[in-house]
């Protein structure tokens, strides 16, 4: 029986990742390219598409290189379905068509979450861990219950990674090899005895995050640009303008560039931790996984990993090859989906979208595990009442 | 002043008993100038840096223990609050004898099956009210579930023979509900974040309770009855909520 292979694309935000993964010996290929705007500046879905465009097919040459197999060999292919950028999205998925049609082989649309939470069981042989999965544009606390993975607390507003991509934005720091990395790089040089007060928002289960970012722009003085009509018609404006630059250099007096990343990490990641920590008590998990591009952060890792250990837990993580988006993911996914049984799709059904939530899909290929009774957090209260008596 | 008085006083009431231990926050019992007490510790994460860790756990003991007066002042049964300690971050509170309103239900159901509907609408309007009070007085609970509702006067253990010899008095007069763990409450008016209370709870019931529509139905008219004119925007935004409950 010729060996089974899957030929992964994902492009759902600024990375393009293009992976080979064969049903026995696991990962042949797993290569990335990233889109990155100069250092001030957020990353635009048109730009990324396009970049997306012009990458891809001498990405998938150079995936084909280094697996050293050939395209017949290929027996699938699996995209992001989404959720993600529309336009990245799609110019993706064009091609994941194209290449089913023209080499006559199936195709399957994949969930990008359950993509990174899979490869991240296979790298790490977790079994059944709560996950937290942070990055750009994700930020949740999943666990598997009833043939689902279940969110049990998300962000409520925006990603932690792109609060994170903002303030460097902020700051001006670049965004090359990634915003989050540069920022843990100055978190390092700070001398970790101040903390800049910013707000903190655990609100049950679920984080507000947008507050922070909004805070630390102000104090460090992003403004809407003025046209000059404009401020010569309202001096008050530019009085208020004024105060603001004034304000804005005595808060960078007192806090070093090093000393703000210090902060924004230490004060995000303590939201990030305390909810998986809720979700770990409620389900009784004895492993907590980290996923997602914020999930390389060695502080959030070694944060997890105090947490895990003092509930008597261990803490699962992978490096950049895995954490950050990638093909492989796609591809590893892909091969489970259809060994499950999950049919593979007609052209006209290969459409991405922008929403897609992780809790929709059903997870057949853990239909067999013994289901994760958990218990509320009425009953544990209520046994602790018990015990009272 | 309140923190040295406590300090002796701490050294006073060992060994005190850890009857539960949450992700937050670890209870104890003990006894304070020979009353039975309930101490509530919100202890050090050692993952958060130090200075966030204290600024966390102080914020959240002041809250809860403002809250608790606070309610306490609007005559709304809570725990008395003894003495608070923000650098330990520790709360002395009162101990309340009685039953939670979700055991309550659970152990009614198996003794009396039948009786179940009306004693749950009976305790849905009272739950109702109380939590209209709560909201009139600026405050939301944050974590409203059948398991923060005591019903004083009924011991756990001794439910089913009391019950079972007609000593208890369930007519709604004689039902006094206390209302616990403030730890996750801010104060607001806002219709957005009565209506996320309320929410919440309603939630709470479909997981545990039989007859959970005519709990909730019931706790709605209790509160309705209590909030008047601006029960019925909480309505409308209790909608609004519901429809994009994103963990559905």
């Amino acid at each position: 029986m010729p060996e089974f292979l899957c030929l992964g694309l994902e492009g759902s935000a600024n990375k393009l990742g293009i992976g080979i993964v064969s049903r026995t010996r696991g990962v042949l290929a797993n290569v990335r390219k990233t889109y990155n705007p100069p250092a001030g500046h957020g990353f635009l879905p048109m730009e990324v598409a396009k970049h997306h465009r012009e990458h891809i097919k001498d990405l998938i040459k150079k995936a084909f290189e280094q697996s050293g197999i050939k395209h017949e060999d290929i027996s699938i292919i699996a995209y992001t379905k989404g959720p993600g950028m529309g336009g990245p999205l799609s110019s993706v998925a064009i091609v994941a068509r194209l290449l089913s049609l023209l080499w006559k082989i199936p195709i399957i649309g994949v969930n990008h979450c359950i993509a990174h939470i899979e490869m991240g069981r296979s790298i790490t042989a977790a079994k059944n861990p709560v996950i937290l999965y942070a990055s750009g544009g994700n930020t949740q606390v999943i666990a598997f219950s009833r043939g689902k993975y279940r969110i049990f607390g998300e962000t409520i507003d925006i990603a932690v990674g792109n609060c994170l991509d903002r303030l460097a934005r902020a700051l001006k720091i670049p965004n090359d090899p990634s915003p989050g990395f540069n920022i843990e790089q100055q978190a390092l040089k700070a001398s970790g005895e101040k903390l800049v007060p910013l707000p903190y928002a655990v609100k049950g289960m679920d984080i507000s995050l947008s507050g922070t970012i909004t805070f630390l722009e102000d104090k460090v003085g992003v403004t809407k640009n003025y046209s000059e009509d404009k401020l010569k018609k309202n001096p008050r404006l530019v009085e208020m303008l004024k105060k603001k630059a004034h304000d804005s250099e005595e808060f960078l007096k007192e806090w070093s560039i090093p000393d703000i990343c210090f902060s924004v990490q230490e004060t995000l990641f303590a939201a990030l931790v305390e909810v998986s920590e809720r979700a770990m008590a409620q389900v009784k998990a004895d492993s907590i996984l980290v996923v997602g591009g914020v999930g390389c952060n060695v502080r959030l890792q070694e944060m997890l990993g105090i947490m895990a250990s003092e509930r008597g837990a261990y803490l699962c993580a992978m490096d950049e090859r895995y954490c950050i988006d990638n093909g492989a993911m796609i591809a590893h996914t892909g091969i489970i989906m259809h060994d499950s049984g999950f049919p593979s799709e007609e052209i006209s059904s290969t459409w991405v979208t922008q929403r897609f939530r992780t809790d929709e899909v059903d997870i057949e290929w853990r239909k067999r595990e013994k289901d994760t009774e958990y218990k509320g957090k009425d009953e544990e209260e209520e046994e602790d009442r018990e015990k009272e008596e | 002043m309140i923190f040295k008085l406590y300090q002796t006083y701490l050294n006073s009431i060992m060994p005190e008993i850890q009857i539960s231990q949450g992700a937050e926050a670890r209870l104890f019992i003990g006894d304070y100038k020979g009353e039975k007490c309930i101490i509530k510790h919100r202890f050090s994460k050692k993952y958060r840096h130090a200075i966030l860790d204290q600024r966390i756990r102080s914020r959240r003991t002041i809250s809860e223990a403002r809250s608790l007066r606070k309610a306490q002042e609007a005559q709304i049964r809570v725990p008395r609050v003894y003495e608070v300690d923000e650098t330990e971050c520790k709360i002395i509170m009162e101990y309340i004898e009685g039953i939670t309103i979700r055991s309550f239900l659970l152990q009614f159901e198996q003794s009396y099956p039948d009786k179940l509907l009306s004693i749950s609408s009976r305790i849905g309007i009272i739950m109702g009210e109380t939590i209209a009070k709560i909201h009139k007085t600026g405050l939301v609970h944050g974590d409203l579930t059948t398991c923060n509702f005591i019903i004083e006067g009924i011991s756990e253990g001794g439910f089913d023979r009391i019950s079972r010899e007609d000593r208890i008095d369930l007519s709604p007069e004689a039902i006094k509900l206390c209302v616990l763990d403030f730890g996750l409450n801010s104060t607001s008016i806002s219709s957005e974040d009565r209506s996320v209370d309320l929410y919440v709870l309603e939630r709470a019931f479909i997981s545990t309770h039989k007859f959970s529509t005519e709990l909730w139905d019931s706790v709605l008219i209790g509160y309705g009855r209590l909030m008047g004119k601006e029960g019925v925007e909480i309505m409308k935004r209790l909608e609004i909520v519901r429809a994009r409950g994103r963990k559905k």
